[in-house]
C-alpha cells in the first residue's frame, strides 16, 4: 500500500509542518519537507517557553527531531521553497527552489571559526535585535545540525580568511541554487504567520517609542539565549523593566488592522506577564484587555494570574501610548471600562499582543487555491489535494496546529492512496 | 553471531588537540582487546562514507564512534544490522572541558570504556512479533460529531471500522441541535448541522459496520490485539447481552461530553422558566419554537447567562470554549422567531476566537440581541409570569435589571470519560472492605470509597487493564497525557481519546481532532505490526523481556508502568502485553530482582557501564561522580552545555537513560560500592507541569530515591551522595552550578569510604 | 493627553475645586436600572449609521481617545452602552451629547466600526426633535420627504405676503415709503418693512420655541442625577457664561481634534462669516432707526462700505467654510462624520444661502431685474429655511451645545478631575485592587 504511494509534500518546517511530517511518516508514507529558513522550528524556535506549562519549545522539538532522525521516509529541503506546482490530486509535479547554504556538511563547524569574522549580519531568530557573524548556527536546537553562511553578509576579506580556516570541504563559496522537481500525491500547506507589523498600530508609539516592543520580542527578551541574555529591561537604557504593560489586542479584533481575533495572544501576554514576574519579585504587571481567552484547560492559569497581588487586568483597550521624553517612560491613554474612569497610566515598558497574520497574505502558494478573506487558506475551501494546517489556515496556539497538522496527515494520505 | 567490533576515533573538531588519540586507541585495542581501531579526520560526510566502508569491508557489527554526539547522527546513517554507540567526545569532553589534561583524557577514556562494555553487551534487536497477526481495524467509540468523523476519514484511508454508540441513534448532540455554528468564511450566518449526510456517508461505506444501542462490555489484550466484547445497551433487546465479538487493532474513544449542572445560587430546576442551552436547542429542534416551559407562551425576550454564571469562580475552573458561541447562536434563534423579540448574553469574557470573532460581529449587529459583561446576581419570578435578571458590574456601570420570558443558562462541557486509576482504586477498597484482614485497612477503604464515590459504575471502555478499566485522567478528568506538542498522546497505548471526550471543543475543532486521532489509531497499527514502539520512542525495535523464574510477584512493574502495559494473575504474576509498551522501561527501574531486559538496554548493561569507568584510590583525591541523566532532556542539556563552551566537571562520568523511571537502584548501590563518590539523577520535571514523556517517570524516580537512601543509610554513607534534579532541556547553564556544588559536598564529607574496596 | 491641553479656566477651576465632580448614575434609590430596551430608537439609530453601531464591544477606546472626556466620566463609552441597550429616555436626557464636536476622533479610532461620534451625532438629532416644540416640525426637518413641505412653506407664505402687502399696509397704515435714502429701489414687491415684518414675526415664533426646547434641555440638565444633582454651582452663572463663549469664539474643544485637521477650520469660517453676516443682517434691519447709521444709510451698500466689506468677507468666509465642510464629507467620510440626511440638510441649507446671496447682489450690482427679485426671493426662502427653523434642524446645535457648555462650567461638569490620577505615575492602589478583581463598580 504505502510501498507504491507517491511522497506527500509538506511546505513549511514550523511546528505544523514537522508534525504532519513525521505523523504521515511513521504510519509508513514517504514525506518531503520545505522549509524555506535554515533551519527547522519556525515561529516556536523564537519562543521562550510554552503556556501554559512555562516549558520550552525545544523539549517537544527534541522528541521531533529524533522523530526526524529516526525515520528515513523524511526528506529535509531547508532553504528551500515552492516555485511551481502543476497537476492535480494525487498527482502533482512540484518545483523547489534551494538557496544555497555555503556549509557542505561535509564536516561539522566550530563556532570558533566563525569567531575569526568581522562581517556581521541582523539576528533574525532574535527578530533583528543584535547581530550573528555572518557564518552562524542557527540555533542550540538546529536541524539539520549545520552552520549557515550568510554570502551577502560576507566581506571580502572574511571570505578569505574562511578559506584558510575552515576544515577543507566544509564551506563552498561556489554553491548557487538548486532546482529539484518532485512528483507527489498530496500537499500539506504549513507555511505559518508572522506577526502583524506594529508600525501601522500609529497611536501605539511602536517605532516611535524606544521602550514599547511587541509580544514576539518580548519571547526573545525574556530568553537567555535572547539580545539581553534573559534579562527583561528597558531598550531605552537597559533598566530593569520593572512596571510592565501588556496592551491586548495591539491589531487583532481592530477593524482597522485585523478584524479577527489572533486566538493565542491572551495566553501569550499572561505567560509573559509570568516571565516578568519570575523574573523580578518586585515587577509589576498590568494587562489591559477587551476579553481574557483562555479557553478550555488554560482558563487556570489566568487564575492562577489572577491571585498574584503584583499582576493587575484592566479592562480596556489602549487607545494611545505617548513617551516621556525625559524618562522614556510611557504613558497610556486607557479607560478602565469597569471602573468607569481613566486614570493615567505610567509606565517603564509596554508590550504590545501583536497579532497573528498568514505568511500567505505574502506569498501565496503557486497553485490555484482559494484564501479567505484575511489571506488564510481555511480548511473549508481545501482544494482536493491539498490540505491547510495551522496558522496557515486559522489562528491557533501550539496544540492546535499538532492537531491539524495530524489530521491534515490523514487526508493526504488518503489522497495518495487513491493516487 | 560472532561479535566483531571496531572503533573509530576522530581527530578532528579539536579532538587530537585536547586528548592523547593514542591512548585512547590503547584503551580499546589492549584494555578491550578491539581487533579494528583506527583514527579518522571526521565522522560526517566523506568521514562517515569511509566508516562505512570500512564497516563493510571488514565485516564489523559492533562499532564505537569516538567523535561527535549521537544527536547529530540519523539512525539511518548506518547499515540496519550494525550496532553502533557514537560517543560524544566532542560536546561532552573536548568542547567542555580542559585540553590537553590528564583529568580529561581520563573521561574521554572512561567514556571509550563505558560505551565499548556497552555496545559488547547489546544484542540485535528482533522486532516483537507476536503469534498472531496484528489486527489493523479500528474500533470507534462513540456515534457523535467525532466518533462518525475518525469512522468515515480511517475507512477512507482503507481502514476496516466498527463503530459502537450507546444510543439507538447516531449523530449525538449536534443531532439534537438546530443549526450550527459557522463553520467556513466568512464565519457570520448560521449553517444546516451536516451530520444528516454525514451519518449516511457512514452508513453507505461498506468498511464500517455500526452497532447502535451498544456499549463496550469488555476490551481485552493490547494494540492490534484488542479483543471487543459489545454488550446490549437495551432500547428493545436485553440489557447486558453481547451483541458481537471481534478483534480491533486500535480505538478511538469519542465518548463525548455531558452538560454541566448549572451553579447552585441559579434557580434551575426551581423555576421552569429557568433552562440549560442543551435544553433550549432541544425544544428550538423538536417543536421549532422558543416557548416559555412554565405555560407554553412564545418566548418574547430570553437572558443568556454564561458561564453558568460568573460570581462563584471555582464553579468554571475550566472553560468549555463553545458556550460563547452557543448563546450567540440561540440569541439569533430568539430573534429569528419575532422581529420584536429580545435576546439578552450576560458574560465575564467573550470567547469568540480566531475568525469566529466574525460571528460575534454578526449577533451583535442584530438590533435586538444585547450583550453585556456582568455579574448575575438574582433570577426571580416577575409579575408577569416571566422572570427578572439582575447583573451587576455591567458595563453600564451600573446594576440592571431586565424582565424576560426565559433564563437559559450556559452550563458547561463534561468530559464523558471515565478514571480508569479511579474505579480501579474504587473497586480495590470495595474488595478489601469484604476481605481486608485489619480495621485500619478498611477505615482507609472506606475512605477511598467515599472520597471516590462519583466514579462508581461510570466506566466506559471497559478495558481488561490491570490499572484500572477506562484511560487515566489528568485534571478535570481529562484523559490525555501531553496536551501542548503531542495532544493525542494517552497513557494507554493503540487508545486516542478525541473530540469533546478529551477536551472541551466546538463541532468544528472535533472535526479536525477526530480526523487526527483516526491518523494515531492507523499508526499505531501500522507501527505495531512492524514492531516497532509508538511515541515518544516512535520506532524503536526493542521490548521487555520478563525473566519470569525469578520473579517475586512483587507487583512493583504492574503498578508503576505508566501506560498499564501489565496485566496480572490471580497470584500476581505480571503478564506482558508487549505491543502496549512504549519502551521507556520504567518497569526495568521498578523491579527488586531485575529480570526485565531490553537487549540493548538493561541493569546489566547500564550497570557495566558504570562499572567501567576507572576509578582511582582515595588518595589522588579525584572524586568520581555518576551522573544518570535522562536521555530526552538532561542528556541533551549536557550536549548544550558543550555547545555552548560551558565548563562541566572533569570528576563527572554520564550515563543516559530512557527514562529515569528506568533507573534501577541496584545501580546507584553497584556505583558507591564501585568507589563513586556520589551520584545525581536529572530527569524532567515533575508535577502538575510536568514535562517527563513517559508521563511520571521522573517523579517515580523521586521517590525511589527516598528508597536508595534509606540503603545508603543501611551502607552506612551519607545520604547526600545522592541528588535529583530536575532539569530543562534549556537549562544547561545550570549543570556546571550542580556539578561544582556536588564536588564541594565530596569535599566537605570525605570520599566514598568504600573507595578501592 | 487631555491633561496636558487644559485651558486656562479649567485649571483655574482644579484649582477651585475640592472633590471630582462626576455624572453620577441617575438615582434610581439603590435598586438596579430596569431596562426594556427601545428597538425603535436602536433602528432609529441604526439606519443614521453606516455601520451597525452595535458592533461595539465597550473597549473603551472611543472614551480614551476623546480629547473632552473627562478622566472619571467614560464619554463616549457610556452613552454608547445606552445606545446599544436602546436606552432611549437616558441618552435624550444626557446633556454629555452636546459637548461633543463630532471630531470623531473616537470613530476613526474604534475597532468595531461603531462610530461613538456619528452615533452621538444621530442623538442630538433625536433629541432636538426631542425637546422641539412642536414636535413634528422638528420630524418634518429630519426627514428628507418633507423638503418640498419644508421649502414649499416659506415660498407660499412670503408670496402670499407679497400679493397681500398692499392690504397689509393699509391695515397697518403703513405708506410705502422708499425713503429719500435709499437711492435704489430694492424691489416694489419686497419692501422693506414686509421683510422686517415678514421675518420678524416668524423669528418671534422661532424664538418661542428655542425658548421652550431649552427650558425643557435646562429643566433635564438640572434635574437629579444628572449635573444638576451633583451639588451646587462651582461658579456663577455668568462667569460660566463668559468661559463658555470664550471656548466657543476660540473653538479651543474643536481645535484638539486629530482625525480631521481642517474641520475646526472650516467651522470656525462658517462660525465667523455667520456672526459677520448676522451683524450686517442687524444693522440693515434696523437700519431706520439706529441712530449710527441713519445718516450714512444709503441702500445698497456701496460696494467699500464697511458694512458691505464686512458682509461679503463674511459671505465669503461662509461659502469657503461650506465648500470645505461639503468636501470633507464627500472625500473623507470616514473621517468627517456620519454626514446623515440631518447634516447635509443643514450645510446643503448654509450653502444654498450664501450662494443665492451672492447671486441676488451679483445681479442685483448689475441691474439685472427682475432676476434679482427672483433670485432674491429664492434666498429668502433659504434664509428662512436657514433661520425660522433653526430650533428644528442641525442649527439647534447653536441653542443646546452653547447651553450645555455654559451649564457644564456652572456645574464644573467639564472639570475632569485628576484626583484618581496617582501622578508617580502607577496606577493608584485603589483603583489597581478594583481592576484586579475584575469587579470594581463605579467609585
Amino acid at each position: 500500500m504505502s510501498g507504491e504511494a507517491k511522497p506527500i509534500l509538506v511546505i513549511g518546517g514550523g511546528i505544523a509542518g514537522i508534525t504532519a511530517a513525521v505523523e504521515a511518516a511513521e504510519v509508513g508514507y514517504q514525506v518531503i519537507l520545505v522549509e524555506k529558513d535554515a533551519f527547522l522550528g519556525g515561529r516556536v524556535m523564537r519562543s521562550y517557553k510554552y503556556f501554559p506549562k512555562m516549558c520550552p519549545p525545544t523539549c517537544g522539538f527534541e522528541i521531533n527531531t529524533r522523530r526526524l532522525r529516526r525515520n528515513s521516509r523524511i526528506t529535509v529541503h531547508t532553504l528551500a521553497t515552492v516555485e511551481q506546482v502543476s497537476g492535480k490530486a494525487g498527482d502533482f509535479k512540484v518545483k523547489i527552489k534551494k538557496r544555497p547554504r555555503y556549509v557542505t556538511g561535509a564536516c561539522s563547524l566550530d563556532d570558533s571559526i566563525a569567531e575569526q569574522l568581522t562581517s556581521e549580519r541582523p539576528d533574525d531568530l532574535n527578530l533583528g535585535m543584535g547581530t550573528t557573524k555572518a557564518l552562524y548556527y542557527p540555533h542550540d536546537m538546529a536541524f539539520p545540525p549545520l552552520h549557515m553562511l550568510d554570502r551577502d553578509a560576507l566581506s571580502e576579506s572574511d571570505a578569505q580568511t574562511l578559506t584558510k580556516v575552515a576544515p577543507a570541504g566544509a564551506i563552498d563559496l561556489t554553491m548557487t541554487d538548486e532546482e529539484i522537481e518532485v512528483d507527489v500525491g498530496a500537499i500539506i500547506v504549513a507555511t505559518g504567520w508572522r506577526p502583524y507589523d506594529a508600525t501601522k498600530l500609529d497611536n501605539l508609539g511602536f517605532g516611535q517609542c524606544e521602550n514599547v516592543v511587541t509580544n514576539v520580542m518580548m519571547e526573545r527578551i525574556a530568553d537567555p539565549r535572547g539580545p539581553t541574555g534573559g534579562k527583561i529591561v528597558r531598550p531605552s537604557d537597559g533598566a530593569p523593566a520593572v512596571n510592565v504593560a501588556f496592551v491586548q489586542c495591539a491589531g487583532s479584533r481592530d477593524e482597522n488592522h485585523l478584524p479577527y481575533c489572533s486566538a493565542v495572544c491572551c495566553m501569550a501576554s499572561l505567560k509573559q506577564a509570568r516571565y516578568l514576574r519570575e523574573h523580578n519579585e518586585a515587577a509589576r504587571a498590568t494587562i489591559f484587555y477587551i476579553d481574557i481567552r483562555t479557553i478550555g484547560r488554560l482558563e487556570k492559569f489566568y487564575y492562577n494570574l489572577l491571585a498574584d497581588a503584583n499582576v493587575a487586568f484592566v479592562k480596556g483597550k489602549v487607545a494611545k501610548i505617548t513617551e516621556d521624553p525625559g524618562s522614556k517612560d510611557l504613558i497610556l491613554d486607557v479607560e478602565d471600562t469597569i471602573a468607569g474612569h481613566k486614570p493615567e497610566q505610567k509606565f517603564d515598558m509596554v508590550i504590545l499582543a501583536t497579532g497573528i497574520v498568514p505568511n500567505t497574505v505574502d506569498v501565496k502558494i503557486p497553485f490555484e487555491l482559494e484564501y479567505d478573506e484575511y489571506g488564510f487558506i481555511d480548511g473549508a475551501t481545501d482544494v482536493e489535494g491539498i490540505y491547510a494546517a495551522g496558522c496557515a489556515k486559522h489562528p491557533c496556539d501550539v496544540s492546535r496546529a499538532a492537531k491539524e497538522s495530524t489530521a491534515a496527515a490523514l487526508k493526504a494520505i488518503q489522497c495518495v492512496n487513491r493516487g | 553471531m560472532e561479535d566483531k567490533i571496531g572503533v573509530f576515533i576522530c581527530t578532528g573538531y579539536g579532538i587530537a588537540d585536547a586528548l592523547d588519540v593514542d591512548a585512547l586507541c590503547k584503551v580499546a585495542t589492549d584494555e578491550f582487546n578491539v581487533p579494528f581501531c583506527k583514527t579518522v579526520e571526521s565522522c560526517e560526510g566523506p568521514g562517515l562514507k569511509s566508516i562505512n566502508e570500512d564497516i563493510a569491508s571488514e565485516g564489523l557489527n559492533k562499532v564505537v564512534i569516538a567523535g561527535i554526539s549521537p544527536r547529530r547522527y540519523p539512525d539511518h546513517a548506518f547499515p540496519e544490522q550494525v550496532m553502533v554507540e557514537p560517543v560524544g567526545l566532542r560536546e561532552q569532553v573536548v568542547w567542555c572541558l580542559p585540553a590537553a589534561e590528564e583529568d580529561t583524557q581520563m573521561v574521554a577514556e572512561d567514556y571509550l570504556r563505558m560505551y565499548l562494555t556497552r555496545v559488547k553487551k547489546r544484542q540485535p534487536l528482533e522486532p516483537f512479533q507476536p503469534e498472531e497477526t496484528i489486527d489493523k481495524s479500528l474500533l470507534v467509540v462513540g456515534g457523535g460529531i467525532a466518533g462518525l468523523t475518525a469512522a468515515v476519514e480511517a475507512a477512507k484511508a482503507g481502514y476496516e471500522v466498527k463503530l459502537v454508540e450507546k444510543t439507538a441513534v447516531l449523530g449525538g448532540w449536534l443531532a439534537k441541535q438546530h443549526k450550527s455554528i459557522p463553520t467556513r468564511p466568512p464565519y457570520r450566518d448560521l449553517e444546516d448541522t451536516g451530520i444528516d449526510e454525514l451519518i449516511a456517508e457512514v452508513d453507505a461505506n461498506p468498511k464500517i459496520k455500526v452497532y447502535t444501542s451498544a456499549t463496550t462490555g469488555e476490551i481485552l489484550g493490547a494494540p492490534g490485539l484488542f479483543d471487543v466484547t459489545l454488550k446490549s445497551a437495551g432500547n428493545g433487546k436485553p440489557e447486558g447481552e453481547v451483541v458481537d465479538q471481534f478483534r480491533i487493532g486500535a480505538i478511538v474513544q469519542a465518548t463525548g461530553w455531558r452538560p454541566a449542572d448549572p451553579r447552585e445560587d441559579l434557580p434551575y430546576g426551581k423555576l421552569d422558566n429557568v433552562i440549560r442551552n442543551v435544553e433550549l436547542e432541544e425544544m428550538v429542534k423538536s417543536q421549532g419554537r422558543i416557548t416559555r416551559p412554565s405555560d407554553g407562551k412564545e418566548a418574547k425576550s430570553v437572558a443568556f447567562i454564561q458561564c453558568g454564571g460568573c460570581t462563584n469562580k471555582e464553579h468554571h475552573s475550566y472553560c468549555s470554549s463553545i458556550c460563547c458561541l452557543t448563546s450567540l447562536k440561540q440569541a439569533l434563534y430568539v430573534r429569528e422567531q419575532d422581529e420584536n423579540s429580545k435576546a439578552y448574553i450576560f458574560y465575564e469574557f467573550m470567547r469568540t476566537p480566531g475568525k469566529y470573532e466574525n460571528f460575534y460581529r454578526r449577533a451583535q449587529e442584530d438590533d435586538g440581541i444585547f450583550l453585556t459583561r456582568g455579574d448575575v446576581t438574582e433570577v426571580k419570578p416577575n409579575d408577569n409570569g416571566g422572570l427578572s435578571v439582575t447583573a451587576r458590574d455591567t458595563m453600564l456601570g451600573e446594576e440592571i435589571q431586565v424582565n424576560v420570558d426565559l433564563v437559559v443558562l450556559a452550563a458547561g462541557m463534561i468530559p464523558n470519560a471515565a478514571d480508569g486509576e479511579a474505579i480501579r482504586a474504587l473497586e480495590d477498597a470495595k474488595v478489601t472492605m469484604v476481605e481486608g484482614d485489619s480495621e485500619a485497612k478498611k477505615k482507609d477503604a472506606a475512605e477511598t470509597l467515599e472520597r471516590l464515590k462519583q466514579h462508581d459504575g461510570t466506566q466506559i471502555l471497559n478495558l481488561g487493564y490491570r490499572q484500572g478499566p477506562d484511560l487515566p485522567s489528568l485534571e478535570y478528568g481529562f484523559p490525555d497525557s501531553h496536551f501542548i506538542c503531542f495532544p493525542y498522546e494517552s497513557r494507554r497505548t493503540g487508545i486516542y481519546p478525541t473530540g469533546a471526550a478529551r477536551q472541551p471543543t466546538d463541532g468544528m475543532g472535533s472535526r479536525a481532532d477526530a480526523t487526527g486521532a483516526a491518523l494515531k489509531a492507523i499508526q499505531c497499527v501500522e507501527m505495531t505490526a512492524r514492531g516497532e514502539a509508538v511515541h515518544p520512542r516512535a520506532g524503536d525495535k526493542s521490548y521487555p523481556d520478563f525473566f519470569m523464574q525469578r520473579c517475586t510477584k512483587c507487583k512493583r512493574c504492574t503498578e508503576e508502568c505508566p501506560f498499564g502495559v501489565l496485566n496480572e494473575d490471580k497470584e500476581g504474576t505480571p503478564l506482558l502485553r508487549a505491543t502496549r509498551c512504549r519502551r521507556c522501561g520504567v518497569c526495568m527501574g521498578a523491579c527488586p530482582e531485575r529480570i526485565v531486559s531490553f537487549k540493548d538496554y538493561s541493569v546489566d548493561i547500564v550497570g557495566s557501564m558504570i562499572k567501567a569507568v576507572n576509578v582511582p584510590d582515595e588518595f589522588e583525591e579525584k572524586p568520581r561522580i555518576l551522573v544518570i541523566a535522562c536521555e530526552n532532556d538532561a542528556f541533551p542539556a549536557l550536549d548544550l552545555l558543550g555547545q555552548h563552551r560551558l565548563q562541566s566537571s572533569p570528576w563527572i562520568r554520564t550515563v543516559p537513560v530512557r527514562c529515569l523511571g528506568s533507573v534501577n537502584f541496584v545501580w546507584i548501590t553497584e556505583a558507591m560500592s564501585a568507589g563513586y563518590d556520589g551520584v545525581i539523577l536529572i530527569g524532567c520535571k515533575y508535577g502538575d507541569d510536568y514535562q517527563c514523556h513517559f508521563v511520571k517517570g521522573s517523579e517515580l524516580a523521586s521517590v525511589r530515591e527516598k528508597n536508595v537512601r534509606e540503603k545508603l543509610e543501611q551502607m552506612a554513607m551519607d545520604t547526600e551522595r545522592v541528588e535529583l534534579h530536575q532539569l530543562q532541556i534549556d537549562e544547561y547553564h545550570k549543570l556546571p552550578g550542580i556539578f561544582e556544588k556536588f564536588a564541594e559536598l565530596i569535599d566537605e564529607i570525605g570520599m566514598n569510604p568504600f573507595k578501592g574496596m | 493627553m487631555v491633561t496636558a491641553e487644559k485651558t486656562e479656566s479649567e485649571q483655574l477651576q482644579l484649582g477651585e475645586q475640592e472633590s471630582p465632580q462626576t455624572k453620577p448614575v441617575p438615582s434610581t434609590n439603590g435598586r438596579p436600572v430596569v431596562i426594556d430596551p427601545d428597538l425603535d430608537f436602536i433602528r432609529s439609530l441604526s439606519r443614521q449609521s453606516r455601520e451597525s453601531y452595535k458592533k461595539c464591544f465597550q473597549c473603551g477606546t472611543c472614551s480614551a481617545t476623546c480629547p473632552i472626556s473627562p478622566d472619571t466620566n467614560p464619554f463616549p463609552r457610556k452613552e454608547m452602552a445606552w445606545a446599544l441597550w436602546g436606552m432611549r429616555d437616558r441618552l435624550l436626557e444626557d446633556p454629555d451629547v452636546w459637548l461633543c464636536h463630532h471630531c470623531n476622533d473616537c470613530s476613526v479610532r474604534c475597532p468595531r466600526s461603531g462610530r461613538p461620534g456619528d452615533v452621538l451625532a444621530a442623538v442630538r438629532r433625536e433629541c432636538v426633535i426631542h425637546y422641539a416644540a412642536p414636535r413634528f416640525l422638528a420630524r418634518w426637518v429630519s426627514q428628507p420627504r418633507f423638503v418640498p413641505l419644508l421649502l414649499g412653506l416659506p415660498a407660499v407664505l412670503l408670496g402670499l405676503a407679497i400679493v397681500l402687502r398692499d392690504p397689509i399696509a393699509n391695515a397697518l397704515g403703513l405708506a410705502a415709503p422708499l425713503g429719500e435714502s435709499i437711492v435704489y429701489s430694492y424691489s416694489p414687491w419686497l419692501p422693506h418693512w414686509l421683510i422686517n415684518g415678514f421675518f420678524g414675526l416668524f423669528t418671534l415664533f422661532a424664538l418661542a420655541a428655542a425658548i421652550v426646547g431649552l427650558v425643557r434641555f435646562i429643566r433635564v440638565i438640572k434635574a437629579p442625577g444628572v449635573w444638576g444633582a451633583t451639588g451646587p454651582p462651582t461658579r456663577s452663572f455668568m462667569s460660566s457664561a463668559w468661559t463658555a463663549i470664550k471656548q466657543i469664539f476660540t473653538h479651543d474643544k474643536f481645535t484638539s481634534c486629530t482625525a480631521e485637521h481642517s474641520r475646526p477650520l472650516s467651522h470656525l469660517l462658517v462660525f465667523f462669516g455667520f456672526i459677520a453676516l448676522s451683524v450686517v443682517t442687524f444693522w440693515v434691519i434696523t437700519g431706520r432707526v439706529n441712530p449710527l447709521l441713519r445718516d450714512a444709510f444709503v441702500y445698497p451698500f456701496s460696494f467699500l462700505s464697511p458694512w458691505k466689506l464686512l458682509a461679503n468677507i463674511g459671505g465669503a468666509a461662509v461659502f469657503v467654510g461650506c465648500v470645505m465642510m461639503l468636501r470633507q464629507r464627500l472625500r473623507n467620510r470616514d473621517n468627517a462624520g456620519g454626514s446623515t440626511y440631518f447634516d447635509w440638510a443643514f450645510v446643503w441649507t448654509l450653502f444654498a444661502v450664501v450662494v443665492s446671496g451672492f447671486a441676488t447682489e451679483a445681479l442685483h450690482y448689475l441691474r439685472m431685474a427682475p432676476h434679482r427679485h427672483v433670485v432674491y426671493f429664492i434666498h429668502l426662502v433659504f434664509v428662512f429655511t436657514l433661520l425660522i427653523y433653526l430650533p428644528y434642524s442641525k442649527f439647534a446645535h447653536l441653542l443646546y451645545r452653547t447651553t450645555a457648555m455654559i451649564y457644564a462650567q456652572y456645574y464644573g461638569r467639564n472639570g475632569a478631575t485628576s484626583t484618581a490620577v496617582a501622578r508617580d505615575g502607577r496606577v493608584d492602589e485603589e483603583s489597581h485592587d478594583q481592576a484586579s478583581t475584575s469587579g470594581g463598580a463605579l467609585p
